[in-house]
């Protein structure tokens, strides 16, 4: 899965993987991709985050060539997906969200048959190793869990040692013990410098594998940056919860440096107090010093990619002002 | 783009030696066929409940004067084996193909290198070797009862491996568009009847009207019978074999380059 710079279409020049420009999807009268535009670079793991039905799909199909864009220009590593199918398919793998194998063929028929597609494949037992098959090889395609169908699906599109990989929803349907084997693989992924484009709505996965995301709400990308990024500029605030002894005097509190905003409300024994903040660790250890409140029951909230998220799908693509950081997907 | 780790160049492990697409995708093929009994069934139903049904028949109404040539067996191999290939090309071909694009799988090649008329003519293998079986039992009866000579025996080969493949292209041809494989299977009922009912062996062409006879005559499957019942029966087809014949290459070419065309992967390709 390497770059090989003499491949056809790849001018080493470059070292952007994906470039959409303004790209729109229509069916019919109704636009499901409005002017998205990305910018993905070699070796980054991308990831296209948006509630069901956001347009991720029909966004990646634009991208894999699988269906032609309204408007915009796609271009994916130099190559038009369209125009540019033979050296596009020999170069990126694609592994659609919904597809199904040839029932009555194995594992390892599987693999061979898509093996012979590909001018170079990769050697199949490492791969079985890799997508963690090894022992299911003689199993036919239609006994297999939709786990170890999902790492077939994997394997098949890393059989071709693509340059881009792109991947719709790759853990949909993963026990947690499977979606971090997934994850390890698209690490070594990157490691190994190939791209790899995926769409998800698990923010955990989004946070724990992606260089960079981009999130979709109804056919827009409203926000982009690093998970990290995105969090700390768009997000903002934490939260310190506590409770004191019901008449405690919250003044020193609302006074205290940090505290950007205080809310209070009763509970069994006392008042649950609520203080909104952009540094929740000084904030602790001030409230934990200070004499005579003697809080209990501390809780810290921190701002996390699926806040953004929700508030972002909550609010459509009429919410905030789209966050693009550093080296954003415009 | 700080999180970024540059792309780095892995050593590249030596891979297998790269095997044909064709021969693989063939292999496959042949293997999805086999190991799914019910299709392989089907197909061989339609051959041999109709070769049952008119040897049943040849021996209920040996003799009478109501058969041409008093051999109903005979009058209707050709139409036998004409049934028993398209239920090849439509059971067999069609209808699993445009099943595998219904479940996304069609979907799944089309993101290869693979060619779509390499993968047509890939699934061809499997499928010809049970024609070819259908071939022999056929040859088997005409020769065992008489109906052909070394020369017939060799121009009826001729003919049947035409019209197998041009049987095969139509199916492709059919496979080419079709999203729904109850669709598809629909034509598995469709088709061998309105053949039957345009051979002339069910009704004979002088009972079809005069304007209608050149109307039959046109279409594909009639040349095939034509073709074969010219040696199996003794027909006197409406134009020599040979042009037969040439009308049923070109028929295979039309079709096969029409379905190569027009193949897509996906229904929402485009």
């Amino acid at each position: 899965m390497g770059i090989d710079d003499d491949r056809a279409g790849h001018d080493p020049r470059h070292d952007t993987a994906i470039d959409v420009r303004a790209l729109t999807k229509s069916f019919g009268d109704a636009e499901v991709v409005r002017g998205v535009d990305l910018s993905i670079a070699r070796g980054e793991v991308f990831g296209i985050l948006g509630p069901n039905g956001a347009g991720k799909t029909t966004t990646i199909d634009c991208l894999a060539g699988l269906s032609a864009a309204t408007s915009g220009s796609v271009r994916v590593l130099g190559l038009d997906p369209v125009a540019d199918r033979a050296a596009f398919t020999a170069r990126v793998a694609v592994q659609p969200q919904a597809a199904s194998l040839f029932d009555h063929l194995t594992v390892a028929e599987t693999l061979r048959l898509f093996a012979s597609f590909h001018a170079q494949p990769a050697p199949l037992k490492p791969l079985l190793a890799e997508v963690g098959l090894t022992a299911d090889q003689g199993i036919r395609a239609k006994h297999l869990s939709g786990g170890l169908t999902r790492r077939l699906l994997l394997a098949v599109a890393l059989i071709g040692d693509p340059e881009l990989v792109i991947l719709d929803e790759p853990a949909a349907g993963l026990d947690p013990s499977a979606r971090l084997h997934l994850w390890s693989t698209i690490r070594a992924l990157r490691d190994r410098g190939v791209t790899v484009l995926l769409t998800t709505h698990d923010m955990e996965e989004a946070t724990a594998l992606c260089d960079r995301v981009a999130i979709l709400v109804r056919g827009e990308i409203v926000a982009s940056g690093s998970p990290a990024e995105l969090v700390r500029q768009s997000a903002g605030e934490s939260a310190v919860r506590f409770v004191v002894s019901a008449g405690t005097d919250l003044g020193p509190v609302e006074r205290m440096e940090g505290a950007n905003a205080v809310s209070t409300e009763n509970v069994a024994g006392g008042i649950r107090v609520v203080v909104k903040t952009d540094d929740p660790d000084s904030l602790l250890r001030a409230i934990t010093f200070t004499p005579g409140l003697q809080a209990r029951e501390f809780a810290v909230h921190r701002s996390s990619l699926q806040d953004l998220f929700v508030e972002l799908a909550e609010n459509g693509a009429s919410g905030p002002a789209p966050t693009h950081t550093e080296g954003s997907a415009e | 783009m700080s999180a970024v780790t540059p792309p780095t160049v892995r050593p590249r492990a030596a891979g297998p030696a790269r095997r044909s697409p064709f021969v693989e995708v063939s292999r496959a093929s042949a293997l999805e066929l086999l190991r799914n009994g019910k299709i392989v069934a089907s197909m061989m139903f339609m051959f041999g409940f109709f070769l049952l049904l008119i040897v049943w028949l040849n021996a209920v109404l040996a003799g009478s004067s109501d058969v041409p040539g008093g051999d109903y067996l005979r009058l209707n191999l050709a139409t036998c084996i004409v049934v028993g290939y398209l239920a090849i090309a439509i059971t067999g071909t069609t209808v699993p193909l445009v099943a595998l694009r219904e479940r996304g799988t069609l979907r799944l090649l089309g993101t290869t290198p693979l060619k779509r008329l390499t993968f047509l003519l890939a699934q061809t293998p499997a499928r010809f070797a049970l024609g070819a079986a259908e071939a022999v039992v056929i040859l088997a009866i005409a020769i065992a009862r008489g109906y052909l000579d070394p020369l017939q025996t060799l121009r009826l080969s001729v003919t049947l491996l035409l019209g197998l493949v041009m049987l095969f292209s139509f199916g492709y041809l059919l496979a080419s568009r079709l999203r729904n494989a109850e669709v598809a299977n629909q034509f598995t009922g469709l088709i061998p009847i309105v053949v039957l009912l345009t051979s002339g062996t069910v009704f004979p062409p002088s009972l079809f009207p005069d304007w209608l006879v050149p109307v039959l005559n046109a279409i594909p499957t009639a040349w095939f019978i034509q073709a074969a019942g010219a040696d199996l029966s003794g027909y006197t087809p409406f134009t020599s074999v040979y042009v037969l014949w040439a009308l049923m290459a070109a028929a295979t070419v039309v079709a096969t380059l029409l379905a190569a065309r027009l193949f897509r992967w996906d229904i929402r390709e485009g």
